[in-house]
């Protein structure tokens, strides 16, 4: 009985060690008030369970910062900053250019300083006290219709996880923001139903609302060229306990999308990016016009059990570049190692061009890699030696010389009848006329 | 007009025939293989296209230039030209250096 109590202690103490963030397991909590994390006590069970250690900071402290003496305390943030708490916007940027990502949710009481935030990161959250207002998709007895239900969800499949194949409801109280529907890096992960608007609640409307319908994202996220991704959500109580035990599907959803934010889902590095010609193996640093290439590079996916593990995907191409692409071609993948190659033909064209990895795939981490190959023309004994095509032009040459060989042989040693009897002839003729 | 085409062109060959010494002849039977090769050339190239255009021309300067020496030849060695005297000696002399000088500068440009 005490083996087996202990195998199990041993068990667990394991797998929770054998699980590891990313960059670290620290990570700062900065909540309103301290003593409500029990309130959102099962959302942040869910991280220590994976081996994050949770430190709970006040976040309108002044003496709290991320940052101490050039080195970063902490990996990872959630700000969960709804109630006029003022955040060091500068700090918190910083925090998010270094590669560290965050998690920020809000309430219709935000700060300026929330709000000067998510403009940083390409979001406009509206103005403090407005909420998302349906009166069509609210939670059945909610009087002010600020509860809200939403399924319109983003469709990048890596972010939503195991939520993309149990999709449900989600439950929202809060604020609303506007991303740019074209941006590059901003993901709208949950989108308000169409018959929503952004207002003061209990105000008659007397100007356009700053978002209507489906312009309002109620969760959105940011993926940084620096690798780092920010979570951006208009409601505290979306991850609330209260919200979690509902039939909704808040739990899931709400613990999918942290763990991709997380870098626990679809952080990809590349290493080994090779090419020799197809016969030797040896990388060289230039190449011939017309060469025959093998390229190669061995891709991972970050696992926050096994660790790196081979990334499985069809759409991973190889450029070869010299102002624009000559080649272009998909890599094949081997799944068991991860290595993604393929065999190149190079350009007829000498020049410097570069090799050129872009792998800009919406819920991972970008890859991008320009090694510079120059291309070199053909050496002048490197040509064909006899050009079939000019066959008929060689053997004119040589007819035209064994014409003139032949010629004049006959030229110099015929013998000339026709002279030799107008010779005979004119002498008769001249004897005649002497005569 | 009022002779058969036919018929003039037969007298143009009889005529042909009585008049030109044997020299002339063979110099005329190695002028037409030379034309004939430069036109098969020509046609050549307008199939096919100008791909090795430095060997079409070779090839066509050599034939047009054999040409143009073998002209050379007949003319100064024709006993019924009288306005150059020059030796049939000579002639031929000079008809080998030019068509020496031709042919190397062909084979170089032939590629």
């Amino acid at each position: 009985m005490k083996l087996a109590l202990f195998c199990i202690c041993a068990f667990t103490l394991l797998t929770v060690l054998a699980a590891k963030p990313l960059l670290g397991p620290k990570t700062a909590v900065l909540l309103g008030n301290i003593d409500e994390r029990h309130k959102y006590s099962q959302f942040f069970d869910s991280f220590t369970k994976k081996g994050y250690d949770l430190h709970f900071l006040r976040a309108d402290d002044q003496d709290i910062t991320l940052k101490k003496f050039g080195e970063y305390l902490y990996d990872q943030a959630i700000l969960f900053v709804g109630k006029s708490e003022e955040i060091n916007v500068v700090d918190v940027l910083d925090f998010i250019d270094s590669g560290r990502s965050v998690i920020v949710a809000t309430s219709p009481d935000l700060s300026d300083s929330v709000r000067e935030l998510a403009i940083g990161c390409g979001i406009e959250f509206d103005e403090q006290g407005t909420s998302v207002i349906d009166h069509f998709n609210f939670k059945n007895g909610d009087k002010e219709h600020t509860s809200i239900i939403a399924n319109d969800f983003c469709d990048i499949p890596t972010v939503l996880g195991d939520f993309e194949q149990d999709k449900k409801d989600i439950l929202f109280k809060g604020i609303g923001m506007e991303v740019k529907k074209n941006s590059p890096l901003n993901y709208r992960l949950l989108v308000a139903p169409p018959t929503s608007y952004s207002y003061f609640v209990d105000e008659k409307i007397t100007e356009t609302p700053f978002v209507i319908g489906e312009g309002i994202t109620l969760v959105s996220a940011l993926q940084t060229r620096g690798d780092a991704r920010v979570l951006f959500s208009g409601s505290i109580d979306m991850f609330s306990n209260d919200f979690f035990n509902t039939e909704y599907g808040n739990t899931l959803f709400c613990k999918e999308i942290a763990s991709w934010a997380f870098n626990e889902k679809g952080f990809l590095r590349f290493r080994d990016f090779t090419h020799h010609t197809v016969n030797s193996q040896v990388k060289q640093d230039s190449y011939r016009i017309k060469d025959d290439i093998e390229f190669s590079v061995i891709i991972e996916e970050y696992d926050l059990e096994k660790g790196w593990k081979p990334y499985v995907a069809n759409d991973v191409q190889i450029e070869y570049v010299m102002l624009s692409p000559y080649v272009r071609q998909t890599l094949a993948n081997n799944p068991e190692t991860g290595k993604f190659s393929t065999k190149l033909s190079l350009p007829d064209k000498h020049g410097t061009f570069k090799f050129r990895l872009q792998y800009h795939k919406r819920g991972y981490r970008f890859l991008e890699k320009v090694e510079e190959i120059p291309l070199k023309p053909f050496w002048h004994n490197q040509y064909e030696r006899f050009i079939p095509v000019a066959y008929p032009y060689y053997l004119s040459a040589i007819l035209m010389l064994v014409g003139f060989f032949i010629f004049s042989i006959i030229f110099l040693y015929h013998k000339d009848d026709n002279v030799e009897k107008k010779n005979k002839k004119a002498p008769q003729k001249n004897n005649k006329k002497n005569n | 007009m009022t002779e058969n085409p036919l018929k003039v062109f037969q007298k143009i060959f009889s005529s042909y025939k009585n008049t030109t010494t044997q020299t002339l002849k063979i110099i005329d039977c190695f002028l037409v293989f030379q034309f004939l090769t430069g036109i098969l050339q020509f046609a050549y190239v307008f199939l096919v296209g100008k791909f090795p255009f430095n060997s079409f021309l070779a090839g066509f300067i050599s034939t047009v230039g054999c040409f143009v020496l073998t002209i050379n030849l007949r003319t100064l060695v024709d006993p019924e030209n009288k306005e150059t005297k020059v030796s049939a000696k000579r002639a031929f002399v000079d008809f080998l250096i030019c068509n020496v000088i031709l042919h190397l500068a062909v084979f170089n440009y032939i590629g």
